[in-house]
């Protein structure tokens, strides 16, 4: 079990027998001899009377060796057991340091512990499905960027082509409005294939969830799957419920099956219907991208060669439909990847950086153990003395330090317990799996490893430097204060340099997130946020089935919301700024030459009602607005958005040219004459550029889902109420959904990088605090080695000042040599920041500045005390005290 | 069947052991001329086979031993009874014993 000692009991044990043996036969040969037998005959009968010597031998070193063995371990467990008892024995008579030390370890070690969960729950752990490593997103390649979105008839083809995948199924967002149980509640839901559970690997809870092909079938029965969560709110988990219909959108659907919660895909999913579409249409939808494809490998199948695959049946379709899919590729994505790909980053940052935390917290209890070793040195000698070997001595010194590791990990897991559910209660929604971080297992395993290579790292170090030091010497030297330790403050500056350090990178990184978080606010989000509310609704098709029922609809509910006391202003729209919503159109422009679909210029398409630009508090720049003489019937009109007159006119008016495209929906084709420019709003984020825009009046092109926005002095929540009175009293059966102020919107928009920024910031924050207390506890130690010293030069005439700017420029060097360290640290690792920063150069020199003038400022404040202190100093009792 | 004394003393050979060291701890060299002498030269034990036994008993904590001088200033690896050998010793002669009495009943009424 301990091989470092095993070669040497070893071959002790064989010389002992050897000993005996020889003893023994000499022995025989003397008592022969005495008998009167020359020697050599002596020797010879007594080999004979011995017999086998050899297989004695290779028996009695069999059992020697197990022998010895197991007095080994019981002696290193009763050591053990010693050692265990003395540390805390030692630990209880010094409360203060052992206070410390285990509340600095507790910290480090919790922190580290509850970001660790965070990124088990979310990167590590795989999805909870049947080999989730086998699963994929089916991804196109366009203009070089994965797009998760693909025209059915494209995946129909890829699905039937490739010959990798054992399945795939097709995955699309589909919101409805359930009626009929308690009060109507618009509800995410997804269509999906038949098989789209069975290729995830998901057993119902009860029922079933495949989907029978008269389900599947276009208009065939109408069937849904309801998630745990949906069947346990709302249907109090009745278990008669299968076979049961509820109403969904106005229609009747049998309910089939409830599959469990945290394993239904996507997570925000209350229902999944059969995807289905009409045949007849498929054929001239292939330029409509619309839904996601996922596909489980077939049995040994890499996920390279079927990459490969997929381009060949991508290239394949860019030749059989040039119109639609010319520049369009095929590729598969891990799925686990699609989902937390964008997060892998800023975790492992925070991870990163709250290592570094913990590296500091060890350096501080390395630096506590030091000076607490140099107080023990007189118990160690007399130890050494009493006959403990060195490397006993640096066992039980380090057994010492894991005691006090380990109880700082128990604390450590208290509190990153409690930091975990209150990291998980304050991420922002947007981030996935926050319901997978459990402190499981592993985690538990990590805090325990953690700890473990936490104690060695801040224990072995003190252990061996105070064993190392000549034990006699201390002896002989402990009556005595003054001895210079030229060793053990070395290695104590040391650490403070590697402390500081390692500080001046966390606040890099943290300043770089603070800055890049100012930058990212301060852009103009292009509408006005303040005074104003949003919520979304949708018009079921069975209630509302043709175009002039929706516009109907929106015309009155919009007179009746202006009509609201308070509203100064109400519009609706298709695709709010700061979301996700991106519905592209690819369109031509009258009077230029004519371009195959596939090469025509595309453009984010949206959707407006008059007065829904001023409500925004967007500009209309050139033109007008749409307005209420801006109907089905009239001239057709777009406004487009600055951004798009740019991209699309430079140099030229774009007002009163005509924009047509393929896209109609009966009678309808999505065309106009642009009336206006409006100014750009951002879309899906802050930080990314606006991409160009056009828009069409509701009444032109309605649309069953929508956002309604309130502009009003009143208090935002009453409004909402009114509004929600109103809607009621013209459809009982409709539902609001992600009511929202647009200032929530905004916040919610940032509230990724404003958490990691947080997150950051506190560890920083927390490294800053170690770090000065390590420093002060240094220059302290050093002016308590230099009393004497210090006593000489004041009693030579040293001023006070003097002396106490010694000891300042002491704490100053400290923090400069780990500034200057820390600093190229910082440079070496903020690149790799680079794709969590906006507008901010990982080495931006504002930043490096200000960390470097705050670290300054924290290292003379931290040996300003000491330094006091020192000035203090009474040159005639230092030399008394000698 | 065993067909010598010496053969049936094999498997005895731990109980002897065990009851020399009953005396006083012995070293091995003594110990087999103890043998020797008790068996009035009946039982000329093969030294190896006293060693083995001896490292056995220790492995098994019957005995223990230290390193000693003996009258001539040598050393000499010196075994004494742990008292789990006292107790297998009793035991042991117990069995020995009435293993003894049954044959020799046996043989008598033959």
């Amino acid at each position: 079990m301990k091989p470092l000692f095993r070669l040497p009991i070893r071959r002790k044990l064989h010389q002992e027998l050897e000993d005996e043996f020889a003893f023994h036969l000499d022995m025989r040969v003397s008592e022969l001899m005495a008998r009167g037998w020359t020697q050599e005959a002596a020797r010879a009968e007594a080999r004979r009377r011995f017999g086998d010597i050899d297989d004695a031998r290779a028996f009695c070193e069999k059992t020697d060796h197990r022998l010895g063995k197991r007095l080994m371990r019981t002696e290193f467990l009763t050591e053990l057991r010693q050692d265990i008892g003395y540390a805390f024995r030692s630990l209880r008579r010094a409360p203060g340091f052992t206070l410390v030390a285990t509340l600095t370890l507790a910290l480090g070690i919790g922190a580290t512990t509850a970001i660790f969960s965070v990124v088990r729950g979310i990167v590590l752990r795989p999805l909870p499905y049947l080999e989730p490593d086998r699963l994929a997103l089916l991804a196109a390649v366009y203009e070089g960027d994965n797009e998760p979105y693909l025209s059915p008839a494209n995946a129909y083809d890829w699905r039937s082509r490739n010959r990798s995948f054992s399945s795939m199924a097709i995955v699309e967002g589909h919101t409805a409005i359930l009626t009929g149980a308690g009060d109507p509640e618009r509800i995410r839901g997804y269509n999906v294939d038949a098989d789209y559970f069975r290729i995830l690997g998901v057993e119902p809870i009860i029922g079933r969830l495949v989907f029978t092909p008269e389900e599947a079938a276009w208009q065939g029965n109408k069937a849904v799957v309801l998630s745990e969560v949906m069947w346990r709110t709302r249907f109090g988990s009745d278990p008669t419920l299968i076979g049961r219909q509820i109403t969904l959108d106005n229609e009747r659907y049998r309910v089939v099956g409830v599959a469990p919660a945290e394993r239904g895909w996507p997570g925000n999913s209350m229902v999944w219907y059969p995807f289905t579409i009409d045949p007849a249409r498929l054929a001239d939808g292939r330029g409509a991208w619309y839904v996601n494809l996922i596909g489980r490998l077939k049995p040994g199948v890499t996920l390279a060669s079927a990459k490969e695959d997929l381009r060949t049946i991508g290239l394949q379709l860019e030749k059989e439909y040039p119109d639609a899919n010319t520049g369009l590729g095929a590729t598969a994505v891990p799925l686990h990847e699609w989902i937390t790909g964008d997060l892998k980053r800023p975790l492992f940052v925070l991870l990163g950086g709250v290592a570094f935390v913990l590296l500091i917290a060890c350096a501080n209890v390395a630096n506590l153990l030091l000076v607490r070793g140099v107080a023990r040195e007189g118990e160690l000698a007399v130890r050494t003395a009493l006959g403990a070997g060195r490397g006993r001595l640096v066992r039980q010194l380090a057994t010492e330090s894991m005691v006090l590791s380990l109880i700082g990990a128990a604390g450590g897991l208290l509190f990153a317990v409690l930091a975990t559910s209150l990291l998980v209660k304050a991420a922002p929604a947007s981030i996935p799996r926050l319901s997978a971080i459990h402190t499981d297992g592993a985690v538990l395993l990590f805090a325990f490893g953690v700890s473990t290579v936490t104690g060695l790292l801040f224990g072995l170090l003190p252990a061996r430097l105070v064993v190392r030091r000549d034990l006699a010497c201390t002896i002989r030297e402990s009556g005595r204060s003054g001895g210079r330790r030229a060793g053990g403050a070395r290695v104590r500056r040391l650490l403070i340099v590697g402390e500081v350090a390692l500080a001046v990178m966390l606040l890099s990184g943290a300043g770089l997130l603070i800055r890049s978080f100012d930058r990212l606010v301060r852009v103009d989000p292009g509408f006005r946020t303040e005074g104003s509310v949003s919520f979304a609704l949708s018009l079921p098709d069975a209630k509302f089935p043709t175009r002039e029922h929706q516009a109907a609809f929106v015309a009155s509910m919009m007179e009746r919301l202006r009509s609201i006391p308070g509203v100064q202003a109400a519009g609706t729209a298709l695709g709010m700024p700061l979301t996700a919503f991106s519905w592209n159109f690819n369109f031509a422009i009258a009077g230029r030459p004519p371009l195959q679909p596939s090469q025509q210029p595309t453009a984010e398409i949206r959707v407006a009602t008059p007065g829904y630009f001023a409500t925004m508090g967007m500009p209309i720049v050139a033109g007008r607005g749409f307005t209420e003489a801006d109907r089905a019937g009239g001239q057709k009109v777009m406004i487009i958005s600055e951004a798009a007159a740019l991209r699309f006119f430079p140099g030229e008016n774009p007002l009163g040219r005509y924009i047509t495209s393929s896209w109609s929906r009966g009678d309808a084709t999505l065309e106009g004459e642009v009336i206006g420019v409006v100014g750009d709003a951002k879309q899906s984020s802050l930080a990314t550029a606006t991409l160009p825009q056009f828009w069409a009046p509701y009444d032109q092109w309605p649309v069953t889902s929508f956002n309604v926005v309130l502009h009003s002095a009143r208090e935002l929540q009453s409004v909402v109420a009114d509004a929600r009175r109103v809607i009621k009293e013209l459809d009982s059966e409709l539902a609001l959904a992600q009511v929202k102020t647009l200032d929530t919107v905004l916040a919610e928009s940032v509230a990724q990088p404003r958490f990691y920024m947080i997150l950051l910031s506190a560890f920083a924050g927390v490294a800053l605090l170690l770090s000065a207390i390590g420093i002060y506890g240094v220059i302290a130690y050093l002016v308590g080695q230099r009393t004497r010293e210090i006593g000489i030069r004041v009693a030579l005439g040293a001023s006070r000042q003097r002396v106490a700017g010694l000891i300042v420029r002491e704490g100053i060097a400290l923090t400069s040599a780990g500034l200057v360290l820390g600093v190229l640290g910082a440079l070496a690792v903020t690149r790799l920041m680079g794709a969590l920063l906006f507008d901010v150069a990982p080495t931006d020199p504002v930043t490096f500045v200000a960390v470097a003038m705050l670290l300054a400022a924290v290292g003379v404040g931290a040996s300003f005390i000491p330094a006091l202190r020192a000035a203090q100093v009474d040159p005639a009792m230092t030399m008394r005290a000698e | 069947m065993p067909k010598s004394p010496a053969d049936l003393l094999y498997g005895t050979l731990n109980l002897l052991v065990l009851k020399s060291l009953s005396w006083k701890p012995m070293h091995g060299y003594a110990i087999s001329n103890w043998l020797h002498e008790r068996s009035r030269g009946a039982f000329d034990v093969d030294d190896a086979a006293l060693y083995k036994a001896l490292h056995r008993l220790e492995e098994l904590g019957a005995v223990g031993s230290e390193w000693g001088l003996t009258e001539n200033n040598r050393k000499a690896k010196y075994y004494r009874l742990a008292p789990a050998g006292r107790r297998l010793l009793k035991d042991e002669r117990t069995v020995w014993n009435t293993y003894a009495l049954t044959v020799s009943r046996i043989l008598k009424t033959t």
